[in-house]
């Protein structure tokens, strides 16, 4: 069955192309069904450009993820691969194209885009501090919307998911920064999101600490989510996603096994 | 509402989870209403005897009365600034805003426990006063009344302070400005017909004006609702009628503006 699907920049249209083109080919993906067809699932932005000040950071920038899709943004600091993320949290707005989660646009349907994502930034102070680590997941658990008890279930299994059961009852100011950043990302799962936005995931975990959370990462993805995560460097996210893309310049590009700019080449687990 | 009171709830919560890690401030603050109301009495003694204030004993009555609801009409002004910059500046205010809570549910989460908290003091402070001389007349349903009207018109004078902070990463200043304006004007501490003539615009403008009086003639003068209703309540609801609809726009607007200057993890 020949099903439309985009990928972003073909090395044929040369560095510096961030708009997507449309092919046909024979995905081994599920027909949308009529609702999905109206509503597209996952993360989509088209022309997105954001300026700070005189400072261009996002240029025109296109990309795509899939539900059920790990992909990650790599990029040097400064390039914009938080404001991208921002932008789809509806912390920032872009000032031209758009940015659309499950189909509902970041700024005319705000509210229910924040319905439908989880977002985690690298910033340890965004949880607090004077709570435990169960309290703190309870909280924003409740602020989602979950019931008392859907919560408490929830935040067991994030918990345990991401290996945090025996500090959980712990304030968070006792905890050290992997804890504090395993916590922060097991926040943004609460609620089953359908799109999960995070920074930097691998920042400062140690060995064991980033198998967990690959493993959790990778979870998100095969439950459907649309995973985005942004990172400086690829380090051991590369063997996991299922796309890679480079941001630099103000546009997104696909990443090349040598490093260069190219067509997309990772493919993340079977 | 109901989420919006759901949200209110699981705020108050944390709040009071994280000020119980703070065990040693509410003892202290019960120290400072006992030292606070001895203060007045003390006061009371000097400016006492004077056809403005009355009696000494009438004048601490007057004065408890002013600085308790005043107390839980600064909490309810001040908070939702001082604790979303807090949140600002402690960096939980961006995670905040990717929460599918309205700005409204969270600015009076930001409100709720240091109100409720300064009810139990206005209370204690009350229960301290009745041993020094304070005596009332209350109607209670008529003090149950002017507090079930004017808290939440202060609460959202208050959402303007939140707003401010959201949009420029200062509020408090400016809250303390007018709460300051206010009870000077308003007749906390001592009638307004003392006020200079030239400071006369100020005691008609403040809210605090009339909702004092509503509260001095519920609680010392045994006034009914309707006798409220048709005099200051009167007015302080027809300042709630306009007041808390424009500071709920201006608060989302502070959102919506703080979210295109993507400045909400600024401070």
């Amino acid at each position: 069955m020949a099903l439309e699907f985009e990928i972003p920049y073909p090395p044929s249209l040369g560095r510096g192309c961030s708009r997507p083109i449309s092919l046909s080919a024979q995905m081994p993906i599920s027909r949308p069904s009529s609702s999905q067809a109206r509503k597209p699932s996952g993360l989509y932005a088209g022309g997105l450009t954001r300026s700070f000040g005189t400072r261009t950071i996002l240029n025109n920038v296109d990309l795509e993820v899939r539900p059920g899709t790990m992909a990650v943004l790599e990029g040097p600091n400064g390039a914009g691969k938080t404001t991208m993320l921002r932008i789809f949290a509806t912390v920032v707005r872009p000032d031209a194209g758009e940015a659309k989660v499950d189909g509902y646009d970041v700024i005319q349907n705000g509210a229910r885009v924040r319905e439908r994502i989880g977002a985690a930034f690298v910033n340890e102070r965004s949880i607090y501090w004077r709570l435990t680590g169960r309290e703190n997941l309870r909280l924003f658990a409740r602020t989602r919307g979950l019931s008392s008890s859907a919560a408490r279930t929830q935040v067991d299994a994030l918990l345990e998911e991401l290996d945090l059961v025996e500090i959980s009852s712990r304030w968070v100011a006792d905890l050290s920064a992997g804890q504090r950043q395993r916590l922060i990302i097991a926040r943004a799962g609460l609620g089953a999101p359908t799109c999960m936005l995070i920074d930097e995931p691998l920042r400062g975990l140690d060995e064991a600490g980033i198998a967990t959370m690959l493993s959790f990462l990778r979870a998100q993805a095969a439950r459907g989510a649309a995973v985005l995560i942004v990172a400086p460097k690829l380090d051991e996210l590369q063997a996991h996603a299922d796309e890679l893309y480079r941001l630099r310049d103000g546009g997104v590009h696909t990443w090349a096994e040598d490093g260069s700019d190219g067509l997309l080449l990772g493919t993340g687990p079977a | 509402m109901m989420r919006t009171l759901e949200v209110v709830r699981i705020f108050a919560l944390k709040d009071l989870r994280i000020a119980l890690t703070y065990r040693l401030s509410f003892a202290l603050g019960l120290f400072t209403a006992f030292y606070g109301m001895l203060t007045f009495f003390f006061v009371s003694r000097v400016v006492g005897h004077s056809s403005t204030v009355g009696t000494p004993d009438e004048y601490f009555s007057y004065v408890v009365v002013g600085v308790t609801l005043s107390n839980v009409l600064r909490a309810a002004i001040m908070t939702a600034a001082s604790n979303a910059r807090s949140d600002q500046v402690e960096g939980t205010l961006e995670i905040l805003a990717t929460q599918p809570i309205s700005p409204i549910a969270l600015a009076l989460g930001w409100s709720a426990l240091p109100v409720m908290e300064s009810i139990l003091e206005g209370v204690v402070m009350l229960i301290i006063a009745v041993p020094l001389g304070f005596s009332a007349s209350p109607d209670w349903l008529s003090v149950l009344l002017v507090l079930i009207v004017s808290i939440p018109m202060f609460l959202t004078i208050g959402f303007l302070g939140a707003a401010f902070v959201l949009a420029i990463q200062q509020g408090t200043g400016v809250m303390g400005l007018i709460v300051a304006t206010m009870s000077l004007a308003g007749g906390t501490l001592f009638p307004t017909s003392v006020l200079p003539e030239s400071l006369h615009f100020l005691t008609v403008l403040s809210p605090l004006t009339y909702t004092l009086k509503a509260m001095r003639g519920a609680m010392l003068e045994g006034q009914s609702p309707a006798h409220l209703l048709s005099g200051s309540l009167g007015v302080v609801l027809i300042y709630a009628a306009v007041i808390m609809p424009l500071s709920s726009i201006v608060l989302s607007a502070s959102f919506r503006f703080a979210r295109a200057r993507g400045s909400l993890s600024r401070f």
